[in-house]
């Protein structure tokens, strides 16, 4: 799709989005947000340039497979779920007892444990699979042929 | 870290999701992959049996994940019913996988087959593991995407219509569930299952007539699972589809998943006073068994043969458990557990025949019974024994199986009928039950004669069967000669079900011992919701 306005709008608002699915995402401790809202704006935002620009322009922009980032969100997840385990012998999952808090500014602050790690697992797992899809979806359409393993 | 009860009951969940993993990182390296794929199999396997051992003598063993207490946070609940199915998950994951590595086309196993079929174990696990109802339904799906996948995997118009009418069928199950889950939720204010029992039970308190719904909502939504008549439709027309490798392992575990949930929601969940659901379900299973093996009998390939057979075997299972006596139940449990091991293993060895002989279709195979190679008896025996104990042929496992589910029944009408079943209903299921056993000789009968024994005819390619060179498999351009390793499995399970035949007096007796903790399911709800903190 060639529109000027849409080339023009998208390349302003993906780096917006992408920085708004990151806000979700630490958001989503204890207020609504999270790791899949987070993961579904940041994929919006990457399909919308593969829309504008074409699959291929985004895989590039991307630098990794959609893929690796479906298995490195896994695997963040998967490991993240067993800290506590590793530290204190807590059962699979354990966050409690775990956080560490970061000062950034007198009034905010950041929360950093285990379950963080999750939701960020989570983060990369959906975005990664909503991009796998839609862009295999958009090669199948156009005809493109793009071999990943 | 330590290496606890908590830690045993969470492993055979976390184990295929770390080997799932690693298997999506060593996408590019396909001996890599295999060589992982096995060993995560292979320590999954382990593990199981560590559980089994553990919990064997009756205890009940629960983890409390993230450290947040039933009935708030999520609870695996490993008793002698979940372990003892999670150890043939085990024994699957390891056979199947094993069997895997020589007969899903490379290309297949280069896409991702390993860790779909880890993610399904995953699944499978968690799902007989959890005591939590959200979290079930969580499993279920995790089950039915894998499934999806592995269904559609290798592309082609009969497997991608297989997938789709698989799920299709599946999510609709999935819908039922959801909703009756939203109501219990409502009504109840827990899905924690234990406490769902016990706010159940508990007559001082009023419980709404949906409650009640939402329950026989949930089992309508696992007898769908299940494979049940009538809700079967999508079990024969996608199970012969996918790799031979991939319908062992739905063929094995899937329907039994429901099983699985039919009897635990049966034994732990619905109220004393409900009889009429397992009224409903005697005459389902005895419905489920005569139509399935009626199925069978005009089917002419050889994995729809099977299918249809597994509907009628679930039959027998939901009969056992309706029948609901310690020994009824017990030998619905042995049913299951021989099921699982006989079925995938015929499932293996059709895919064996087809590898060799090139088709699956019972007039056009033949003369697999071949001496001139090999090859010809280690077929055989690898078809004869799962084959037969399914036909209920002593002394293997099929025949105790079915033997104790006939006890149970004859038990009802002796003793002059239960609060669900009235004696001649039970008379009449025991009669059926036999006559089914009759058929399902037959059909095996006819699969020996047909793709054994019959003079040996061309192949689809023109080449004679018996020739010494198997069919490349689709999309596996090299023709490999047949090897031993490929029999392996199937001999392991075979071996298994012998064994399982000969010692059947101590096991059928364990899991009497077993149903008969089930039917108090007091002690379930003790184990979990004991320690809960204030």
């Amino acid at each position: 799709m060639r529109s000027i306005i849409l080339s023009s709008m998208i390349k302003a608002l993906m780096p917006l989005m992408a920085v708004a699915s990151v806000f979700l995402l630490l958001r989503g401790h204890d207020e609504p947000g999270g790791g899949f809202i987070g993961g579904l704006l940041l994929a919006t935002g990457l399909v919308g340039y593969a829309v504008v620009f074409g699959p291929v322009a985004a895989r590039t922009l991307l630098h990794v497979t959609p893929r690796m980032v479906v298995t490195i969100g896994l695997a963040i997840a998967v490991i993240s779920g067993w800290i506590g385990w590793v530290i204190a012998g807590d059962p699979f999952l354990t966050s409690r007892g775990h956080w560490v808090t970061i000062h950034l500014t007198a009034e905010s602050y950041l929360k950093i444990g285990p379950s963080l790690g999750f939701d960020i697992g989570v983060y990369l797992l959906v975005a990664g699979s909503v991009m796998t899809f839609v862009f295999h979806m958009m090669e199948a359409d156009s005809g493109i042929e793009v071999r990943e393993s | 870290m330590t290496f606890d009860s908590t830690f045993l009951v969470v492993a055979p969940v976390a184990i295929p999701l770390i080997t799932a993993t690693l298997c999506l990182f060593t996408a590019r390296r396909l001996r890599l992959q295999q060589l992982i794929s096995t060993i995560g199999s292979l320590i999954l396997f382990g593990a199981s049996l560590v559980l089994l051992l553990g919990v064997a003598g009756g205890e009940i063993w629960t983890a409390h994940l993230s450290n947040w207490h039933a009935p708030i946070g999520i609870v695996l609940v490993a008793d002698r019913l979940a372990a003892s199915m999670v150890l043939l998950t085990g024994i699957c994951a390891a056979t199947i996988g094993f069997f895997s590595l020589s007969q899903v086309a490379a290309r297949d196993q280069a896409s991702g087959f390993h860790s779909l079929f880890h993610f399904l174990m995953a699944g499978v696990c968690g799902a007989f593991l959890t005591g939590d109802l959200f979290n079930l339904f969580v499993w279920f799906e995790v089950m039915l995407l894998s499934s999806f996948v592995l269904l559609g995997l290798g592309g082609g118009k009969k497997r991608i219509q297989g997938a789709v009418k698989y799920v299709t069928l599946n999510l609709i199950g999935s819908a039922i569930f959801l909703v009756s889950i939203g109501v219990l939720y409502g009504q109840l204010g827990t899905l924690n299952m234990a406490d769902v029992a016990a706010k159940l039970a508990d007559e001082s308190a009023e419980i709404h007539g949906s409650a009640i719904v939402a329950v026989v909502g949930l089992l309508v939504a696992f007898a769908l699972k299940a494979g049940v008549f009538p809700l079967f439709f999508w079990l024969p027309a996608s199970y012969h589809a996918p790799s031979p490798a991939t319908s062992a392992i739905f063929a094995g575990l899937l329907t039994k998943v429901g099983v699985y949930a039919l009897i635990r929601t049966c034994t732990l969940i619905l109220p004393p006073d409900a009889e009429v659901v397992l009224t409903v379900l005697a005459w389902i299973g005895v419905a489920t068994m005569f139509i399935g093996v009626m199925g069978a009998a005009v089917q002419i390939e050889f994995r729809k043969v099977l299918s249809f057979h597994i509907i009628s075997q679930i039959g027998y299972m939901v009969l056992g458990l309706a029948i609901y006596t310690p020994l009824a139940i017990g030998a619905a449990v042995y049913f299951m557990a021989h099921n699982i091991i006989a079925k995938s293993n015929l499932f293996l060895v059709a895919g064996l025949a087809r590898r060799i002989a090139g088709t699956e279709d019972l007039k056009a195979l033949g003369g697999l019974a071949n001496a001139k190679y090999w090859w010809g008896p280690w077929i055989m025996i690898a078809f004869f024994i799962p084959a037969m104990s399914l036909a209920g042929l002593p002394p293997l496992s099929g025949f105790f199986a079915k033997l104790g589910i006939l006890m149970g029944g004859l038990e009802v009408v002796e003793q002059g009928g239960t609060p669900s079943l009235d004696p001649v209903s039970a008379a009449i299921a025991v009669g059926v039950a036999l006559l089914v056993g009759l058929f399902t000789l037959f059909s095996m009968i006819k699969i020996w004669n047909e793709a054994f024994w019959k003079p040996a005819k061309q192949r689809a390619d023109g080449v004679a069967i018996g020739v010494d060179r198997p069919t490349p498999v689709a999309l596996d351009p090299r023709p490999v000669p047949v090897r031993f390793s490929w029999f392996v499995p199937s001999l392991v399970m075979a071996g298994i079900t012998v064994v399982m035949g000969l010692f059947a007096g101590p096991i059928l007796a364990w899991y009497e011992a077993m149903a008969t903790e089930l039917l108090t399911p007091e002690l379930y709800r003790a184990a979990v919701l004991q320690g809960v903190e204030p």
